[in-house]
């Protein structure tokens, strides 16, 4: 997405108290120790006690406090996420706007797999730059990944799967509001094609969670790579990766090497995985410092992207006038590049 | 010696990117650095040489090339 403009972020992450050491998670066999190892993290946020909706209301409430906007002044609420938040049939997203106060914002819901994050920042960028009378829009992302219905550390290949919420307030950057980071571009590339991959060769049915008792995507992505092979994700994904990096950097007016690019943030999937899929692209578009953020928090459903800009936004990682551009892919698939910077 | 092992460690090295000097029968697939990912990969490459079946969900990393090697060799002889 081209911004006429760069607008203001202010982002928060929400993590529960309890967590699981990968130590603990080896020694009670819920994952082998070499597998442990290709993942490479430490801990995963653990979120019994608190439901996803409760959870984006955790980080949506410090986000609104500490920037100051008011709830009703919100014009649209994207909520994002992976797995079950709580109810059949309902929606999420209302939930949280009416407990949050924000009765004028349109409540939406995001289903776009990991990349829900990212793409309810571009979204919320569209109702800005569209509409001038549009008041700042907030994007949260929550997921909790709890048996039986998801093993975190077993569910999936390539990633282990840790409890947290996000929020992202989005405004015009004009002053009314304080910005932490500005967002100054966003590349967006699709490959429909690998939709497969989550899907395998199972028929649609008729009943949720009726394919396997817990979610099985290791069954799918056994089945995509006896059907297509492990290469033809990977030249995929790398060329889809590469390009939307490309496109960011271009419409931000980055060079690749640009001195003002201080990092380039990777997602928080398991580190085997990234060094095979996302890192050799990634290192052909720029040379920007690899920044890893996600090893205390795995993987965290549709919110590694804006999780990772709640570190950027929050530490002192960037100085003013330093960008850092901070990849992201979800299942389906999308890959978003954002270039950020420190005003 | 296995009258199919010439023809899995060709498939092991040129398929799978294994070194030929790390291709013993003993050798584990977690020396070999398999991830699960690769033994689907093996899995599907031994089906498609062989026509023999390995179940990729039933290996573990201490599982060891001499054990996919007698699976070949036992689905072969009864085939």
């Amino acid at each position: 997405m081209e911004l006429t403009s760069p607008l203001g972020l202010v982002a928060g992450a929400w993590y529960p108290p309890e967590s699981q050491s990968v130590q603990d998670a080896v020694a009670r066999g819920d994952i082998d120790a070499a597998t442990a190892r290709d993942l490479g993290y430490v801990s995963l946020p653990v979120s019994s006690a608190v439901a996803p909706p409760d959870m984006a209301m955790e980080a949506a409430r410090e986000v609104l406090l500490r920037c100051g906007v008011r709830p009703e002044k919100l014009s649209l609420l994207l909520h994002a996420s992976v797995h079950h938040q709580g109810h059949d049939a309902w929606s999420a997203p209302h939930y949280v706007a009416e407990r949050l106060g924000a009765h004028a914002a349109v409540p939406i819901g995001l289903l776009q797999q990991c990349n829900g994050g990212a793409i309810g920042i571009e979204t919320a960028a569209a109702r800005l730059l569209a509409d001038p009378e549009a008041g700042p829009a907030l994007v949260t992302t929550a997921d909790r990944f709890l048996m039986p219905s998801w093993d975190r550390w077993r569910s999936d290949y390539g990633m282990a799967a840790g409890d947290a919420a996000t929020a992202v307030l989005v405004h015009r950057a004009d002053g009314t509001h304080p910005a932490e980071l500005l967002l100054h571009a966003i590349g967006t590339t699709v490959a429909t094609e690998l939709e497969v991959m989550h899907r395998g060769d199972d028929e649609l049915n008729a009943t949720p969670m009726g394919h396997s008792p817990v979610i099985d995507v290791r069954r799918t992505k056994r089945a995509f790579i006896k059907a297509y092979g492990v290469e033809w994700f990977t030249k995929t994904a790398h060329d889809r990766i590469r390009a939307a990096v490309d496109l960011c950097l271009r419409r931000a007016g980055l060079a690749p090497d640009d001195p003002r690019l201080r990092y380039a943030v990777i997602p928080r999937l398991g580190t085997k995985a990234m060094d095979e899929a996302y890192l050799p692209p990634l290192r052909e578009s720029t040379s920007a410092e690899l920044l890893d953020l996600g090893r205390a928090t795995g993987h965290v459903g549709a919110g590694d992207l804006n999780a990772s800009l709640a570190d950027l936004a929050q530490g002192d990682r960037l100085a003013p006038g330093q960008y850092a551009v901070v990849l992201n892919g979800g299942g389906g698939f999308t890959f978003t590049a954002m270039a950020v910077s420190r005003p | 010696m296995s009258a199919n092992q010439d023809r899995f460690f060709a498939l092991m090295v040129d398929k799978l990117g294994v070194a030929p000097e790390e291709l013993t029968t003993e050798a584990t697939f977690e020396s070999l650095e398999f991830d699960s990912l690769a033994l689907i990969e093996l899995s599907v490459a031994v089906q498609k040489e062989f026509g023999a079946q390995i179940d990729e969900t039933a290996l573990t990393p201490e599982d060891t090339v001499g054990d996919v090697l007698r699976t070949i060799d036992a689905q072969l002889v009864t085939s």
